[in-house]
């Protein structure tokens, strides 16, 4: 079922709509989160702050635009408040990253690949918000310059900037790793 | 092409976000420059590293417990709303009232105004006044007591 059909269904009153949603998207914005805040707790909440908020405004969603890239903005919105209150309170970003439930290919793969996911997450978190937000809807989510630049309401010559600086920084942050 | 520019198209070339003419131009200055050549091949590295780094999936029963929450959060916009309903109806229930009142005393106060004449106005107007109202008839218990008490009959 498509994402119209979806919504169409939810503004009818049908509760197993909104479920079909979540259930739809709900590791694509885990995801996203985990590379935002690179806490698996704490993506969680945000993770789940998106969907309730998205749930709030879901009647008044135009079917014009397109749903992910919706949710990608409230999950991205809840992610940079997050950290923000965090970030007020105390902090403790280079923390070592928890296990992430994932789908498990082969025990040196999935070695490898913890391995990488916790040098590029430890490495995201010291480049500036406004980047780690572009080079993520980029390199984990895969996005066009014009979808992040829908998502983040900046102009596509910003995404190209900003996309060039994070990958220069992640370069001389990684460069050990390659 | 200038090196400054190339390595502005490094991105945009990774990313398929480059126009044909712009291609043809940086695949020409790639080939005869080895440090945006470097530069290029580091950042696909980083692309690759990217692109092999673990996907998370959302924990188990993620979708039960947004759904909970979603719950929660309606009954307490719900439970908001009750609080606030009863003093909204009353509220409304006494306006009603009021305006009920104000204007029968209006539309009375017309009626009088308009179906008197200057021969009956003092009488219509007496009618409404409590004297109007003998206070003890001779004939009620009232009057049969001031009778026997003998009570000064004010009338």
């Amino acid at each position: 079922m498509d994402d119209i059909d979806l919504i169409r269904k939810f503004k009818h009153g049908e509760a197993a709509a909104f479920n079909d949603i979540v259930l739809k998207y709900q590791d694509r914005i885990f995801n996203l989160c985990i590379y935002m805040l690179r806490d698996a707790h704490d993506a969680q909440d945000a993770a789940q702050d998106c969907f309730i908020k998205a749930c709030r405004a879901l009647h008044d969603f135009s079917p014009d635009a397109s749903l992910y890239t919706w949710l990608y903005r409230i999950a991205m919105n809840t992610c940079l408040d997050s950290r923000r209150k965090r970030s007020r309170g105390q902090t403790d970003s280079d923390s070592t990253p928890e296990d992430l439930p994932s789908p498990q290919p082969s025990p040196e793969k999935l070695y490898e690949s913890k391995e990488i996911s916790a040098a590029v997450r430890g490495a995201l978190q010291k480049i500036p918000e406004k980047l780690r937000a572009t080079i993520v809807l980029r390199e984990i989510e895969g996005l066009s310059y014009e979808e992040i630049a829908e998502i983040l309401d900046i102009s596509s010559g910003t995404v190209k900037s900003r996309i060039s600086r994070a990958r220069e920084e992640l370069r001389s942050l990684l460069r050990h790793k390659f | 092409m200038k090196c400054k520019y190339a390595k502005k198209l490094i991105s945009p070339y990774i990313d398929g976000e480059l126009t044909g003419a712009e291609i043809n131009q940086f695949i020409e200055h790639i080939e005869v420059c080895a440090e945006c050549r470097h530069e290029l091949e580091e950042t696909k590295d980083l692309s690759r590293m990217f692109a092999s780094a673990e996907r998370a999936s959302a924990p188990y029963g993620f979708n039960t417990r947004v759904l909970a929450e979603v719950a929660a959060d309606k009954n307490s916009w719900n439970r908001l709303s009750n609080i606030f309903r009863p003093f909204f109806v009353r509220a409304a229930e006494a306006a009603f009232a009021c305006i009920i009142v104000i204007v029968g005393i209006i539309s009375g106060s017309m009626l009088i105004t308009k179906t008197a004449t200057p021969a009956n106005a003092v009488e219509i107007r007496t009618a409404f006044h409590l004297d109007a109202f003998e206070a003890a008839p001779p004939d009620s218990l009232g009057g049969v007591y001031f009778a026997i008490t003998g009570a000064p009959d004010e009338k």
